[in-house]
């Protein structure tokens, strides 16, 4: 079994959880997480999608496409833990099943 | 005129400069800071009209960044459905007008100049989103575009506000996820990043992981323009956020998913090397679905803008089906109308933003006789909800028409069923609201004497209410625009 092939079952197993986090867990937290474990699944695909060069040097190109996926995925991550913390802090609810008491939004 | 490309970088970069500077021109107050995203948009705006010009005159034209040539650098390409722009700048230059205002008296005084960075990032994100001729670039710019979506949703800092914007960050991130996973397998199918380079490349590929990389390219579009049963996060989303930033979500950004769409499709048709027609159908089965759901849920709303909501989702069905039907008319309807539902929406949402904003009141009750005490703003609403109906002079009708056509010619006219059916529940939630707004009496007495908005409100939605008309009756202007670009689009097929 070559390197390749265990990171790109590897990171489609990876994928697999985060998925079921995201969707199924109402923690918020949890969501949050989920989303990253997702992404570093679809990461790992993507460093194994690096061995399509036919001389055995792996190609760069996917490697910078996932260090610029680590900079969205971190920008994500960010916004929505401020976003649960400001949710938190106003309900007191960590997860979003529960309705909030409706408010005069705009 | 070969010193004009430039302009295209500069295009996508003003934006950009002008949000990241916004916070350092303003003061903590926010002063200064309207005028500056207003100077921003109309310099943004001048460009695209330069642009379109261009096209006009000469047919698509592309530009390299930075000097390194198409299949290793980042290649910049302005085409027909790039002129999508026009709307893109036309409405984020209404928005900023309007939100003067608006922003002022919905947040917080220190939120006020990152409410304008975010818009112009949005913007940003929009325009590169456009332009781009890459795909990883395409990524990219929709995720300038997401983020900004999900922090202006959030920004009021109301519970329920939190809440939407963290649903449609979710849903969000499976999405952008899913594209980059298909991007990148069309990279590896392929070795390249630009778009017409994949296209010629394509042929002769594996059908298995093709299938894939299109199935989660298209996922990760469908979710972004909110196909049914994908569209969970939308009605709340669009619904709770600041006015403007409805209309820039509900016009363009929702959007964003079917001119993905249209690229991905330019790269299967050209290249030949995948047959779409199970993916069309289901295209066109999620679409009708989309059309009776959303108009349904509509219908049963009492909040304005909640309705509002549901009915982006119906037309985003409009859309999707015609794209799926892949007749020469339906995708030439389902083009024109990306163009013209952005302008509906935004004349429905700004003014129901200004209704709300004077009355203080966002449902179909509390707003009853408000025609009364406001009849520009509700003769402009009532314009766009005729439009939105699809009756003839208005610009609803020509797309709505054509995609019928499309359903015709494509030999499905259970579809073109679906989409009458649509109409006709569109024109129950029309009615509800004209309505209210003019023949119900105002419930309570002690309401407090309205007026109409402040002009920097009113003159966006008159403006945009004035445009529903005369894009009904300039109905050949946008037509013979998209045209050439159908055209080009299906002659892989033979014409179609």
């Amino acid at each position: 079994m070559s390197t390749y092939l265990i990171y790109a079952v590897g990171g489609a197993l990876i994928f697999s959880i985060g998925t079921y986090a995201l969707l199924a867990q109402r923690h918020i937290m949890h969501k949050v997480i989920g989303a990253n474990i997702m992404g570093s699944g679809i990461f790992m695909v993507l460093i194994a999608l690096g061995k399509r060069t036919p001389d055995g040097v792996t190609d760069p190109v996917p490697q910078a496409m996932v260090l610029t996926g680590i900079v969205v995925t971190v920008a994500l991550t960010a916004l929505g833990l401020s976003i649960a913390k400001r949710y938190y802090t106003l309900t007191g609810l960590d997860d979003l099943d529960q309705d909030p008491p409706a408010c005069d939004g705009r | 005129m070969t010193s004009w490309p430039p302009l295209l970088v500069l295009f996508v970069l003003t934006p950009l400069v002008g949000a990241v500077l916004t916070p350092a021109v303003s003061d903590a107050s926010g002063r200064r800071s309207w005028e500056w995203a207003l100077g921003t948009m109309l310099l943004t705006s001048a460009m695209a009209g330069a642009l379109i010009m261009r096209v006009l005159d000469e047919g698509p034209f592309s530009y390299v960044v930075g000097g390194w040539v198409a299949p290793y650098g980042i290649e910049l390409r302005f085409d027909e459905f790039s002129a999508f722009v026009a709307v893109v700048c036309l409405l984020g230059l209404l928005a900023v007008i309007f939100s003067r205002h608006y922003a002022r008296d919905a947040l917080a005084p220190g939120r006020i100049p990152y409410y304008y960075t975010l818009l112009l990032l949005n913007m940003t994100g929009m325009i590169g989103f456009i332009v781009t001729g890459d795909l990883f670039n395409l990524y990219v710019f929709m995720e300038i575009l997401s983020l900004s979506a999900y922090a202006l949703v959030a920004i009021s800092g109301e519970k329920t506000a939190e809440m939407a914007a963290f649903k449609y960050l979710v849903m969000g991130a499976v999405s952008s996820l899913s594209i980059l996973f298909g991007v990148g397998l069309l990279y590896a199918l392929t070795g390249s990043l630009n778009m017409a380079d994949v296209t010629g490349r394509l042929a002769g590929s594996a059908e298995a992981p093709l299938v894939l990389a299109f199935a989660a390219l298209t996922l990760g579009f469908m979710v972004k323009s909110a196909l049914f049963p994908l569209h969970i996060w939308l009605p709340d989303a669009h619904a709770i956020a600041p006015s403007p930033v409805s209309a820039v979500l509900s016009g363009l950004v929702v959007k964003v998913g079917i001119l993905g769409m249209l690229r991905v499709y330019q790269i299967a048709y050209g290249s030949g090397a995948i047959d779409l027609s199970g993916l069309n159908l289901m295209l066109t089965w999620l679409g009708a679905i989309s059309i009776v759901m959303g108009a349904f849920f509509a219908v049963f709303q009492d909040d304005i803008k909640m309705m509002l909501a549901y009915s982006t989702i119906s037309n985003i069905g409009y859309i999707v089906m015609g794209l799926g039907l892949a007749s020469p008319y339906s995708l030439i309807g389902a083009s024109v109308h990306v163009f013209n539902h952005a302008l509906i929406k935004a004349t429905l949402f700004l003014g129901a933003g200004a209704l709300i904003h004077q009355t203080g009141r966002r449902t179909l009750t509390g707003l009853a006789g408000v025609g009364r005490s406001m009849p520009l703003t509700t003769a402009a609403v009532s314009i766009g909800a005729i439009s939105i109906v699809g009756i003839p002079p208005t610009a609803g009708f020509l797309c709505k028409w054509y995609i019928a056509l499309g359903a015709m010619q494509a030999g499905e006219p259970l579809f073109a069923v679906a989409l009458v059916f649509g109409a006709l529940l569109i024109f129950v939630y029309y009615i509800r609201m004209v309505n209210a707004f003019y023949f119900r009496k105002p419930q309570e007495a002690g309401a407090p004497a309205v007026h109409e908005a402040p002009a920097t409100m009113l003159v966006p939605v008159l403006i945009l209410a004035a445009l529903c008309l005369v894009m009904g009756v300039l109905g050949r202007l946008p037509l013979s625009f998209i045209e050439p670009a159908v055209t080009r689009l299906l002659a892989p097929l033979g014409g179609g």
